[in-house]
Order: structure tokens, then C-alpha cells, then sequence
């Protein structure tokens, strides 16, 4: 969009400080955020994280205790949500049931007293763009679930927001739809060039669509990185058994070699990790290693790869699930892991009751912070 | 034997059977007390209505002249045309304070609405003689208005025209049925989104014009009712302006009062009221299809 460059000297939103309590509930906890003009922007977290409430102080639906909220540089804390350049799609959709789908679109505009024609025009061409083009007529009572997204988004965005905010707009649809909106959401906003600001629970959604992930657990923002950091490096424990499945395996350290530990050792079995803060014989360690991470090879086809980290086990069940299939191992040492691989000829030769050697990259494992948690 | 689905779809249709006795059976108590004491007294007025009245005793002599006289003469105009103009205005002020005062108790006080709809539901409590009454001593000439103007000097002697006045039973009607407001509309807002007034003000909408352009539309049958309810309550008012009204405030209801009880006009009285009740069903389908139409 061409108005975009002339707000870059500054994020389309920053977030100082930000405090809200509801009561004795802490809400959200010192919130500090910046997100940039132009980005799809994911919070996630689990129901009551305070993610929802961040982006109804966005809105200005909520006001903040403590801290300021700035909407393009501009200290919007204390602005109504009718005077800022926000628009929201709410996830019951709160269309106005009484209107027709045109007048549910046109609502914002012919408020800010915009011309009839051009009304008429910009409201058309936007249920063109999200896929509801020929459906003005309607009443809004009368669609369904998924045409009163599509409405929800094009009342939204017809208003030209600085930013839109989302709060869990796909989590009434059904799984084929959601798939399907997740994919034209993301489209829609490359092609508008819109910052987005969507809120989820679902760790998949948010990691497909974002491109930054905020992760937030009662009511402090844990993490804000790009997916893959998410994923691949996350931040403490809660965001690592939070996004994704984890493999957590509490061992020993029994040799350390510079910055590499080996935590266990004997009749095949090697298991490295790298320690950056150095390590100690005898240390209780908690180790993280992602189920599509580990590899299951027969145990007589074994090379013994030496690079790798690895351990023995018996397959004791196969979870096919179409595309991939899932295989929990009982390792003798370190009790059950998970493991996922897409399902070719390979996987589908490992069967429950099978000798495996397990094994991964040591540089695909990471250290878990904190006291072991109880086993899942 | 019986084929098993013939069997299922017999004990289906016994169930339905039974269901619908048990519907009926249901509907016993609540229309026999109604068919037996407003039906049935209704009829007897509304037969009252043709009498005659012969040495002070109605005659059952059918006759149109208790309608004629009812609806020719110009007390009963200019009666009727004052309630109607005290009911308008009553029914104006109590939508007027109870539409923001549902929409707070739905809307902005989420939290607390059960405690202030009960606290709605108590002045209902408060009895309808005792309220008159209460209002007696507050706009009487001792009254905690005239001694509070008198101790700030701002009037030297209480004002008279405070009680037995319109005003007096103007207040004390819009008191008395702001509850018979707020319970209708409240109960359609039910129905109302709360998150749809906020996505109305996220697309630029002041809370005033969200609360019109949206939240009204959508409890319009509530406000609908409350006007009904109100405006009706007040076309049948006689004790009220009785005891609060001065001599010329008197209602059209005060006029069946006085048929029935000083005059002993009973065929009059009877008369007149079914004049009423036909008006009112007319006035209350005429305030209902213009709401209608007011909303779209």
C-alpha cells in the first residue's frame, strides 16, 4: 500500500508497559511490544492467558492500569475505540442482524459520511475480495458460518484500519473451512498489506499464518519471535511444551567435553548436548527433543552413526494418521518417547513389538529450564 | 406379530396423544380463573352496556342510547383527550428513563445486573396505595421538597401547586410504572449480543448512535411491549390522579368511577368503559404498527 511508507518512521503499534487488572486478576502483566507496519502479528497462548484483553486495550475496549498503547506514534491509551484506527473482527462475528450484508459493510463508511457512490463501490469490490461478492442483498441472519466471517472481515477492513485485530475469528468453523480461511486470511493481508493483529490459542494457526508469534501465559508475554524461533528455539519451558509436542527425557551428565556434555553412554546408546554454560559430572538434566525430530531405524540396520544422539527401544504402538504416522517407543532408559515421521514405505515397515534404535541430531534437542516436570 | 415399526410409530403417535391431553390438561387452572373472572364479568358489562336504566335500576331493555350519550358528550371528549395526551406523555418519559436504564443493566453493568434487576423488581414490591401515598408527603405543602426550597430560601412559603396537580400524578404514574418499562426491554435485550453495541462503536459508532442504530432496532418488540403496557396502564388510571390530581386533573377512568358509584349509572358506566377497552386495543395496535414502522 502506498500510505504505508509514510508511518514507517514509526511501528504500527508499541505497547509500553502495559498493565490491566481486572479485581485481583492480574490480566496482562507489563506487556512491552512492538509490531511493525505491514506484519501479521499472532498472540498466542492458552484461554485466559490475557491475550484477548491485550487486543481489547488495542481496540480500546479495555484501558490500560499502568503503561500507554501507540497506534502509529500517536499515544492512543485513553482514545475511544469509535476515534481510533482500528477495526476488529470479533469471533461471534457480532454482525447486525437486522441489515442486510451490503448496509452490515457500509456501516463504518457511511458513518465517516463517505459518498453514496463511493460507498456503493468500495463495499462491492470488498465482498469481491473476501469471496462474498453477490450476497449485499442478504440479510445477515441468514448466512453461514463461514459467509459471516468473510462479512465480519470486509466490515473490518472496508474502514482502510491502521491495524486489524482479530480475536479468534476461525475457532467457530470446522476444521476444512478453518484450513481453507487460514490460508485466504494470510493471502488477503499480503495483498492489502494490512498489520494484523490475531489472536489465537491454536499454536498451528499462529505458526502457519504469523509472521511474528507473541506467546503469552498469565498474562506476561513469554516470547516474541518468527515461528521457527518459536518452535525451534523456544524461549523457556512453558513456550516449548506450549507450541508443539515435546519429547522431555531427564537424564544424567556423565562426561563434559568443552561446551558438549555427553549425558549418557553404553551398549547403543550416545546421547550429546550441547551445555553453553558449561556442565558438571553427575548434573541432573532436562533434555527437549521434537517428535519429528527423532528418527526410528531397526535395530540390526543400525550403522551406529556416531554424530548422532541415540538410544534403544521397542516400538509399542503406530498411530496412523494420514499424512504422518506416529510411533510411541519404550526406551529402556529413557521411558517413552514419540515419534513422527511422514508416512512413506520407511514408516510403514516399523511395527509395534519392533527392536529400534532411536535417534536425532544434537543440535535439533534443547534444554528444559526449572525442576522436571510431572511425566505426560 | 406386529412388524416392529408399525409398533414404534403406534407408541408414537399414543405419546403425541398423550402429550397434547397433558398440554390441555396444563392449560385448565390458568383459563378457567380467566374465562370465570374476566371473561365472563366482561360479558355481563358489556350486556350492561345495552340496559336501561329505569328508576336507577339497570333493565335488561336493549337500548343504544348509553352510546350515544357516552360518545356525544363533550365531558367525556375533553376527558379523553387528556388521558390520552397524560398517557402519551407518561409512556414518553417512562421509555425514555427505562430504554438507558435496561440497556445499563445489560450493557454497561454486566456484572451486577442480577442485584439491580432485583432492584427493580422490589419497587414493584411497594404497593400502590402506600406509593401514592409516599408521594403525598414529598410534594405535600409539609413535604421534603417544600421544606427543602423554604430552608434554602429560595421560596418563602411552600408551593401549593406541587401536589393535586398533573405533575403530582404525572410523577407518581411514571414511578409507579417505570418497572412495567424496564422488564420488557430488558428481557429482549437478552437476546441482544453485548459484543454487537461494541463492534458498532470499533466501526466508529458514539455510544449514543450505537445504542439507536443498533441496540434499539434489535429490542424494538421489548419497547414495543413497554409502550403498550405503560400507555394502556395509564388510560385506565382513576385512583392515582384521585388522590394526587386536583379537580380539574381528573382521567377519563375517573368518569366510570363516577357512573358506577356516586351517579349509579351502571348502563353508562359499562358504556363507556367497552368505549375504552375498544379504544385502547385500537390505540395499542396504532402505537404498535407506528413503532414498527419508526424501527425500519
Amino acid at each position: 500500500m502506498s500510505d504505508v511508507s509514510r508511518y514507517t518512521e514509526h511501528p504500527a503499534i508499541r505497547l509500553d508497559g502495559v498493565t490491566k487488572r481486572f479485581g485481583a486478576v492480574l490480566a496482562v502483566d507489563d506487556v512491552t511490544l512492538k509490531i511493525e507496519e505491514g506484519e501479521f502479528f499472532s498472540l498466542l497462548g492458552p484461554s485466559g492467558c490475557g491475550k484477548t484483553t491485550t487486543l481489547r486495550m488495542l481496540a480500546g475496549f479495555e484501558t490500560p492500569d499502568e503503561g500507554s498503547v501507540y497506534l502509529r506514534g500517536e499515544d492512543v491509551t485513553l482514545v475511544q475505540p469509535n476515534k481510533r484506527a482500528t477495526n476488529m473482527v470479533f469471533q461471534n462475528y457480532e454482525l447486525f442482524p437486522h441489515m442486510t450484508v451490503f448496509n452490515n459493510v457500509a456501516y463504518g463508511l457511511k458513518l465517516k459520511k463517505v459518498p453514496k457512490r463511493e460507498i456503493t463501490e468500495r463495499v462491492n469490490d470488498m465482498l469481491e475480495v473476501v469471496g462474498v461478492g453477490g450476497l449485499g442483498k442478504r440479510a445477515a441472519d441468514q448466512l453461514s458460518g463461514g459467509q459471516q466471517q468473510r462479512v465480519a472481515l470486509a466490515r473490518a477492513l472496508i474502514n482502510r484500519p491502521a491495524v486489524l485485530l482479530l480475536d479468534e475469528p476461525l475457532s467457530a468453523l470446522d476444521v476444512k473451512l478453518r484450513k481453507r480461511m487460514q490460508l485466504e486470511l494470510k493471502s488477503i493481508q499480503e495483498t492489502l498489506g494490512t498489520t494484523f493483529v490475531y489472536v489465537t490459542h491454536d499454536q498451528e494457526e499462529a505458526l502457519l499464518m504469523s509472521d511474528r508469534v507473541g506467546i503469552m501465559n498469565e498474562g506476561v508475554l513469554l516470547q516474541v519471535a518468527a515461528p521457527r524461533t518459536i518452535y525451534e528455539q523456544p524461549a523457556d519451558d512453558f513456550v516449548a511444551d506450549f507450541v508443539g509436542t515435546l519429547n522431555e527425557l531427564t537424564i544424567r551428565i556423565e562426561k563434559v567435553e568443552g561446551e558438549r556434555g555427553l549425558v549418557a553412554s553404553g551398549d547403543q546408546e550416545r546421547i550429546w548436548m550441547d551445555l553453553p554454560g558449561g556442565g558438571t559430572v553427575g548434573d541432573i538434566v532436562r533434555l527437549a527433543v521434537r517428535p519429528e525430530a527423532l528418527q526410528l531405524t531397526p535395530r540390526r540396520e543400525w550403522d551406529g552413526s556416531p554424530d548422532l544422539s541415540h538410544t534403544s527401544g521397542t516400538v509399542s504402538d503406530v498411530i496412523y494418521l494420514g499424512p504422518f504416522t506416529q510411533f510411541l517407543v519404550n526406551s529402556e532408559r529413557l521411558g517413552r518417547m514419540l515419534s513422527q515421521r511422514v508416512s512413506d514405505a520407511e514408516a510403514a515397515a516399523i511395527r509395534p513389538g519392533m527392536q529400534v534404535i532411536v535417534s536425532w541430531h544434537p543440535d535439533t534437542a534443547f534444554m528444559l529450564a526449572g525442576p522436571a516436570a510431572d511425566t505426560r | 406379530m406386529n412388524d416392529p415399526a408399525s409398533s414404534v410409530a403406534g407408541a408414537l403417535v399414543r405419546k403425541c396423544r398423550r402429550d397434547r391431553v397433558a398440554a390441555w390438561l396444563q392449560l385448565l387452572p390458568g383459563s378457567t380463573f380467566f374465562i370465570a373472572f374476566f371473561l365472563v364479568p366482561l360479558l355481563g358489562l358489556l350486556a350492561m352496556s345495552f340496559f336501561r336504566l329505569v328508576d336507577f335500576e339497570p333493565v335488561a331493555d336493549f337500548t343504544l342510547s348509553n352510546y350515544a350519550e357516552v360518545l356525544t358528550s363533550s365531558v367525556h371528549a375533553r376527558l379523553a383527550l387528556r388521558t390520552v395526551q397524560a398517557a402519551t406523555i407518561v409512556t414518553a418519559i417512562v421509555l425514555l428513563i427505562s430504554f438507558p436504564f435496561a440497556y445499563t443493566l445489560n450493557f454497561v453493568f454486566r456484572k451486577h445486573r442480577q442485584l439491580l434487576f432485583f432492584l427493580v423488581l422490589v419497587s414493584l414490591f411497594g404497593g400502590y396505595i402506600v406509593r401514592i401515598y409516599a408521594w403525598r408527603s414529598i410534594l405535600g405543602n409539609q413535604g421534603v421538597i417544600n421544606q427543602g426550597l423554604m430552608a434554602l430560601s429560595i421560596v418563602d412559603e411552600p408551593v401549593r401547586e406541587l401536589l393535586n396537580s398533573m405533575y403530582a400524578v404525572g410523577a407518581s404514574l411514571v414511578n409507579f410504572l417505570i418497572p412495567l418499562g424496564v422488564l420488557p426491554i430488558y428481557a429482549a435485550m437478552q437476546n441482544v449480543s453485548p459484543g454487537i453495541a461494541e463492534a458498532a462503536r470499533d466501526l466508529g459508532a458514539s455510544r449514543l448512535r450505537a445504542a439507536r442504530q443498533i441496540v434499539l432496532p434489535l429490542s424494538m418488540r421489548g419497547v414495543r411491549a413497554a409502550a403498550a403496557f405503560v400507555f394502556i396502564a395509564t388510560l385506565g388510571e382513576w385512583v392515582t390522579p384521585r388522590l394526587l390530581g386536583g379537580t380539574k386533573d381528573l382521567l377519563i377512568g375517573n368518569r366510570i368511577e363516577y357512573y358506577f358509584g356516586a351517579s349509579l349509572e351502571w348502563p353508562a358506566g359499562a358504556a363507556l368503559a367497552i368505549t375504552l377497552i375498544v379504544g385502547m386495543g385500537v390505540a395499542a395496535y396504532a402505537i404498535m404498527s407506528l413503532m414498527k414502522r419508526l424501527a425500519r
